[in-house]
């Protein structure tokens, strides 16, 4: 069966969910952290950035702490740090898959 | 600074192509200010510019499009490139000059996820819409062939339209989102970027569709103003013979004096029934001991295609009285024995707040009327006798 969507987290979704483990950000700080993290290897699309934010604030990944003028800055709940680690604890799993060899 | 108005050639649910065309206009030299029926540009340099629309994903109180993108959102695409334009339908859009310019999605999965809200919308739109028209045939249907008279052929015919195009394009755009949003995860994603093909069917389809809104715009209002009286006339001013029996010629077959003193007819003409009236005749009798009394008579009439129409028609007139009984507390719908007459159809009722009515039909021709009188001078019977006589001559 195919999986639905959020089952398992995309790149960018994984991501962005690393960045809110630093602290509360708002999406151009988060675009800025994924730049310097993966030294610009993974590229986040404007569009691809907000509508994370948006499903994650709607699955409740993440709320919105403050609205300062333009900037509105999120936070991780608790039940998005457990996604962030249960897709961390999968993806250890798929490096540990690959390196015990044929 | 020179604007240039353009007809959009496309469909608002083909965004490729959309995209497409205001690129090759931007080649032309003219850049999109603002996008609502028509396109408006302005005239610029021509220039290579790419061109992204951006599905909306909230909406305002009553579900109203946010006419510009979030601020942040704005201010992430300005640093890389891209310039919000304007709103336009369900889509915000951004160019940018940059070719280089990175892609406003970058993930397959996330693009097909922001599809997630616009495939929603269409399909409570599609669910409100249906239940919407459902009311509406429930309530025309419930006297198809009565309601096409009174509210006319054409109005009812492009209403019957209007609802199964809105309906199938409703259905055919949750689709396409839906194939969208497959095929943009399965990495199959491919829309024909060729607006120029199929741009004259598209205009045709516009021009039929907004010929529609405006035939029903103005069937609508013809049709109220009908209801609100607009074209009766008084029945001082009518010339010609009513081919049904008035209250005067029975008043005055009794050897009593009828003095009219109000009424209103109105004589109209549908594909379905070629004759129609719509008669109120309040007059005052004076009786042979000199007293007088008022009596008044209401007459539908119609002339129809056909025996079976006007048998439809005939049924229509009793469904349409349960109906009004249904939906109006102080109505009831008392069926009561039709009197006995050589008619091929009659049938009599009680609405309690305004009358007894009888509905008879006669080869092509259905009667539907009311009296309101003393009994002792003259009754709904003797009329039914009269106007059965005269349909039998």
């Amino acid at each position: 069966m195919p999986k639905k969507a959020m089952d398992v987290l995309t790149e960018s979704m994984f991501y962005v969910l690393m960045a809110f483990l630093k602290g509360p950000m708002c999406g151009i700080d988060i675009a800025d952290f994924i730049d310097r993290r993966t030294k610009g290897r993974v590229q986040m699309g404007p569009a691809t950035l907000y509508t994370i934010l948006g499903k994650f604030e709607k699955e409740h990944y993440i709320r919105e702490i403050s609205v300062e003028g333009r900037k509105r800055t999120y936070q991780i709940t608790e039940k998005g740090r457990t996604a962030y680690h249960e897709e961390l604890t999968r993806l250890k799993q798929c490096i540990l898959d690959a390196e015990g060899g044929f | 600074m020179e604007q240039v108005y353009r007809f959009i050639p496309c469909p608002a649910n083909e965004p490729v192509k959309l995209r497409q065309w205001l690129e090759d206009m931007a080649n032309e030299g003219l850049l999109l200010e603002d996008i609502k029926f028509r396109a408006r540009f302005r005239k610029a340099a021509p220039q290579a510019l790419r061109y992204h629309l951006e599905p909306i994903q909230a909406w305002g109180f009553g579900g109203s499009a946010a006419e510009e993108p979030q601020p942040e959102l704005m201010e992430l695409a300005r640093d890389l490139g891209w310039q919000f334009v304007c709103r336009y339908g369900v889509y915000h859009i951004y160019r940018t000059a940059d070719p280089d310019a990175r892609d406003f999605h970058t993930e397959a999965e996330t693009q097909a996820l922001a599809l997630d809200f616009m495939r929603k919308r269409q399909r409570n739109s599609n669910i409100f819409s249906g239940l919407y028209y459902l009311f509406v045939i429930l309530v025309v249907g419930a006297a198809p062939v009565l309601n096409m008279i009174r509210m006319g052929t054409v109005l009812i015919s492009v209403l019957a339209l209007s609802m199964v195009s809105t309906v199938w394009m409703g259905v055919h755009r949750f689709l396409r989102f839906r194939r969208a949003q497959n095929a943009i995860r399965a990495g199959t994603y491919s829309e024909d970027t060729d607006w120029r093909k199929g741009r004259r069917s598209y205009l045709a389809q516009q021009a039929v569709v907004w010929l529609s809104v405006l035939a029903l715009a103005a069937g609508i209002v013809n049709y109220q103003m009908r209801r609100l009286g607009y074209g009766k006339c008084d029945l001082d001013e009518f010339q010609g013979d009513a081919p049904f029996v008035t209250t005067r010629e029975l008043v005055e077959a009794r050897g009593m004096t009828a003095e009219q003193t109000f009424g209103s007819v109105q004589v109209w003409s549908e594909p379905i029934a070629s004759v129609n009236y719509d008669w109120t005749e309040i007059v005052y009798i004076t009786t042979s001991d000199g007293t007088e009394r008022s009596c008044s008579l209401f007459v539908d009439f119609h002339e129809t295609a056909s025996p079976w129409v006007a048998r439809l028609l005939a049924e229509d007139y009793l469904r349409s009285a349960q109906f009004s009984a249904l939906v109006n507390s102080r109505r009831e719908y008392v069926s009561l024995d039709a009197f006995d007459l050589d008619v091929d159809f009659i049938a009599c009722y009680d609405t309690r707040d305004i009358g007894t009515y009888v509905v008879i039909q006669q080869g092509n021709v259905v009667v539907h009327a009311c009296i309101s009188a003393p009994a002792e001078l003259v009754t709904l019977e003797d009329w039914a006798i009269a106007m059965t006589e005269l349909l039998g001559r």
